[in-house]
């Protein structure tokens, strides 16, 4: 059986990965800032393994899950913790710490914890590492108003994927970003991520 | 006279694009984090504003000693680099608000700050100075972790503003200086005079229906 860590499992988005794999028979690892609630706990079954705290903003939080982790060999981790603080802020309205602080909770701790789980992830099976950029995070692209701290972080950190692709690709990590958004209508963002980690040709760097 | 403002204008890019704005007869303000130590911008006949770019306490204070001056173009250059060779386990916290708060939000906090100067002035340009290193679809060789996210998160960010803005009459762009020979570059490159050159022909020539490009020296768009 395959393992997934999916952090931001709390969230809607996160909850929504950890259902769809449970379903495709993945153990699941949840990482969020709440516990998950009785509905969420009983809609994975037996497919969660695990919760564990993890707060983005919180010193120490990559290592921490690190830690907690151990020599446990990871097969695919889903990124969806995240911050849309001030999505709704015109540009004079935004504010230096709330634009840094989504770059950190959006850009730098997916990258920062993508990195401490690197042992656990050499040793999985096809490993795959997933971004959730959204439409947000296509620059040129998004029709989305305002949205000023999404769409830079976004941008940025699907840049720090294609980083870890080029960087990553020796030792067989695929790096998956999910750009769709629900207003492509195309099929279901969640089943795409699952399509691009069950097929063994998806390249080291892949949007879906 | 048409007038630009360029920030981190005491050395490298920066300082040469005051030079040559002002050789073609542009008023050019720059402004720099220490006065005292600008004397070679003051060569250029420059006018010389203390701002640094990160802190919006001095943006504020920049944006009432312009206050009812006309600026046509406003070309946040100011930027920085911090150990471009980490990996991405080495990428500390610390690195990455420095290089966000200088690189990101410096240009759009200018950009606000003196967006009432643009709107009085004929040209109403805000430009801000992107990098290859931007690119996701040209990255094939990674590395530059900080950098890199902060000029991505600054292509998405000018190009979100250049949708709001471009209704109210300003051209949002962002330029490429190309790989110049810098202190950034340890002096590596193209020669930072014709690069330069390059970046003044493009400024002079942007129209209201360039914005929300990215454009390189030579004129050529660069990819997202």
């Amino acid at each position: 059986m395959s393992t997934v860590l999916i952090t931001g499992a709390d969230t809607d988005q996160g909850l929504a990965h950890a259902r769809a794999f449970a379903a495709a028979d993945w153990r699941i690892l949840a990482a969020g800032t709440r516990p998950l609630d009785d509905a969420a706990r009983a809609s994975l079954g037996a497919a969660l393994a695990v919760e564990w705290p993890y707060d983005p903003l919180k010193d120490g939080a990559a290592e921490d899950l690190a830690h907690h982790l151990g020599a446990e060999a990871l097969d695919a981790v889903v990124f969806a913790s995240e911050t849309r603080e001030g999505i709704d802020l015109p540009a004079e309205e935004l504010t230096r710490d709330l634009l840094v602080e989504a770059m950190l909770v959006n850009t730098y701790a997916p990258l920062h914890l993508a990195a401490c789980l690197q042992p656990s992830l050499a040793a999985g099976e096809a490993p795959a590492i997933v971004a959730l950029v959204g439409n947000a995070g296509v620059t040129g692209s998004s029709v989305m108003p305002h949205g000023f701290p999404l769409k830079t972080s976004k941008a940025a950190l699907r840049q720090m994927w294609r980083n870890l692709a080029v960087e990553w690709r020796d030792w067989g990590c695929r790096c998956v970003v999910s750009v769709s958004g629900a207003q492509t209508g195309c099929h279901d963002p969640v089943d795409r991520v699952l399509a691009a980690i069950a097929d063994p040709q998806t390249p080291h760097y892949c949007e879906v | 006279m048409a007038s630009i403002l360029i920030s981190g204008a005491n050395r490298g890019i920066g300082l040469e694009m005051a030079r040559q704005f002002g050789n073609a007869g542009w008023q050019v303000i720059g402004t720099v984090r220490r006065p005292d130590q600008a004397d070679a911008l003051r060569e250029t006949g420059a006018r010389i504003e203390e701002l640094d770019a990160s802190e919006p306490a001095s943006l504020d204070a920049l944006a009432e000693r312009l206050e009812g001056e006309p600026i046509d173009v406003v070309f946040a250059n100011a930027g920085i680099a911090r150990n471009l060779e980490a990996g991405p386990a080495d990428v500390a916290a610390d690195e990455m608000k420095e290089v966000f708060a200088t690189n990101l939000w410096g240009p759009i906090g200018l950009a606000c700050a003196l967006k009432r100067n643009v709107l009085a002035s004929e040209r109403k340009t805000v430009i801000a100075m992107s990098s290859l290193m931007s690119s996701v679809s040209a990255n094939d060789w990674g590395t530059q972790y900080s950098y890199r996210a902060s000029k991505a998160a600054l292509n998405a960010l000018w190009s979100a503003l250049a949708r709001e803005w471009t209704g109210e009459g300003i051209t949002c762009t962002l330029l490429r200086p190309g790989f110049v020979a810098t202190e950034m570059t340890g002096n590596r490159g193209l020669p930072v005079a014709e690069s330069v050159a390059g970046l003044c022909r493009v400024v002079e020539s942007l129209r209201l229906s360039d914005s929300g490009r990215i454009i390189g020296y030579d004129g050529r768009d660069v990819p997202w």
